[in-house]
């Protein structure tokens, strides 16, 4: 049996891995299949009718730019492995030739990164218009330090044209260098806006729910119940307002850039939780309400 | 004086004064005949059916790959139609109106708007 059991492993490898690839493509396929058919035809006695989710606009505009940006990051890829060989040619051989195809490798290189970086600012401020409206002046104040970032960069793209020696791409260097901290800090800041937004909204919607059941005949008798629910979205609240307080730049440290992302993500991390709980909370009070 | 005259490994035979000693020519008596096969004897027996257990694997596994070339030469997923999700017995109890908002809630809450920023080198040209 043994025999025989070997010999149809080694009969039969091809077939196995076929199986084994079939599986793990089904397996990742199935959710989107499951998905999609509980969307398309949920059965009338089991599954409610929930309501049609609308597509954001502007999710499907953030998609096409970071489509772009994704393009844009490739073609810095190989910009950068071209730069970096024709760097390692030049300190080999030290010619002129060799020196005047590494500051063109650079230039492209120098531009393939701006553009990189563009795009994908442009990416993010278009990302937080999908929900801006929980915290506009914020948001837009975001998206107009954003928009000036790309300007600066386009226009680096032009400078970047016009250097001609090693000394003048040095000093830009060092220049992108220097605007970099503050590039940092936007985008960071612009990341944590912006989930600050979606959480929100999310906490907004659950208040109005809330308010729903209060003003509802049997609104009366789930008051301390819905009491709970208003203390603990304070908490979220308070989390929300913790992680946006990590973005504020520190005066006394401006030359530097200072990860703030990792603490306020766990702030945000904090408030997500809490708007789990409130949704459980929420749940109960529904249940409540409906049975008294 | 009078020497031994040594056999040296380079000496000619001609040269080499001592007896030629000849090597033993006994061979073993070339059979005339080939040996039969004794198919009832048991090794035999199960190498024959190992080699047309062989010989079947090795048809089927021709006939397999065959198949499968034309068949699935690209995978493409079958949408069968899965089972719908059991409710929780939280969600049980809850009415009809309020299912669907809460499962709205519930996957905004589950979404993560994460994009991350590039990672590149800051030192070109420096």
């Amino acid at each position: 049996m043994f025999l025989l059991f070997f010999l149809l492993a080694f009969l039969f490898p091809q077939s196995a891995m076929a199986q084994t690839v079939a599986t793990s493509a089904a397996t990742v396929e199935t959710p989107a299949v499951a998905t999609s058919t509980a969307l398309a035809s949920p059965s009338a006695t089991t599954i409610p009718l929930s309501p049609t989710p609308t597509i954001n606009p502007a999710l499907i505009l953030f998609q096409q730019y970071r489509q772009d940006y994704l393009y844009n990051r490739d073609l810095y890829q190989q910009a950068y492995l071209n730069y970096a060989q024709k760097k390692d040619v030049y300190t080999k051989y030290q010619t002129l030739t060799t020196q005047a195809d590494k500051i063109s490798a650079t230039k492209a290189a120098l531009t393939a990164r701006n553009n990189m970086l563009r795009t994908y600012l442009m990416a993010l401020r278009v990302y937080l218009d999908v929900y801006k409206s929980n915290d506009t002046t914020n948001t837009e104040k975001y998206q107009i330090e954003l928009q000036k970032l790309e300007s600066w960069l386009s226009e680096q793209n032009s400078v970047v044209n016009s250097l001609n020696n090693d000394d003048d791409i040095k000093s830009n260097g060092q220049d992108f260098q220097a605007k970099y901290v503050t590039i940092q800090q936007a985008l960071y800041s612009a990341l944590v806006q912006n989930e600050y937004n979606l959480r929100l909204h999310t906490l907004n919607v659950i208040k109005s729910y809330a308010a729903e059941i209060q003003v509802s005949p049997n609104g009366a008798k789930v008051n301390d119940l819905l009491t709970a629910i208003t203390i603990k979205s304070d908490n979220v609240t308070s989390n929300l307002q913790s992680a946006l307080d990590e973005t504020t730049p520190d005066l006394y440290a401006s030359l530097s850039f200072t990860n703030f992302y990792p603490t306020s993500k766990k702030y945000l991390s904090l408030a997500n939780q809490y708007l789990t709980e409130l949704v459980s909370d929420l749940t109960s009070v529904i249940i409540q309400s409906q049975n008294q | 004086m009078t020497t031994d005259p040594i056999q040296n490994f380079g000496d000619f035979s001609i040269d080499n004064p001592l007896p030629r000693t000849s090597l033993p020519t006994d061979k073993a008596p070339v059979p005339t005949t080939k040996p039969k096969l004794n198919f009832k004897d048991p090794k035999i027996m199960a190498l024959a059916v190992l080699s047309v257990i062989l010989i079947l694997l090795l048809v089927a596994s021709l006939v397999v790959t065959l198949s499968r070339k034309v068949t699935t030469s690209v995978y493409q997923p079958t949408a069968y139609p899965t089972q719908a999700p059991s409710p929780t017995p939280m969600t049980l109890n809850v009415p009809e109106e309020w299912k669907g908002k809460l499962n709205v809630v519930q996957s905004e809450i589950g979404t993560t708007v994460d994009f991350a920023p590039p990672e590149f080198d800051t030192q070109i040209g420096i």
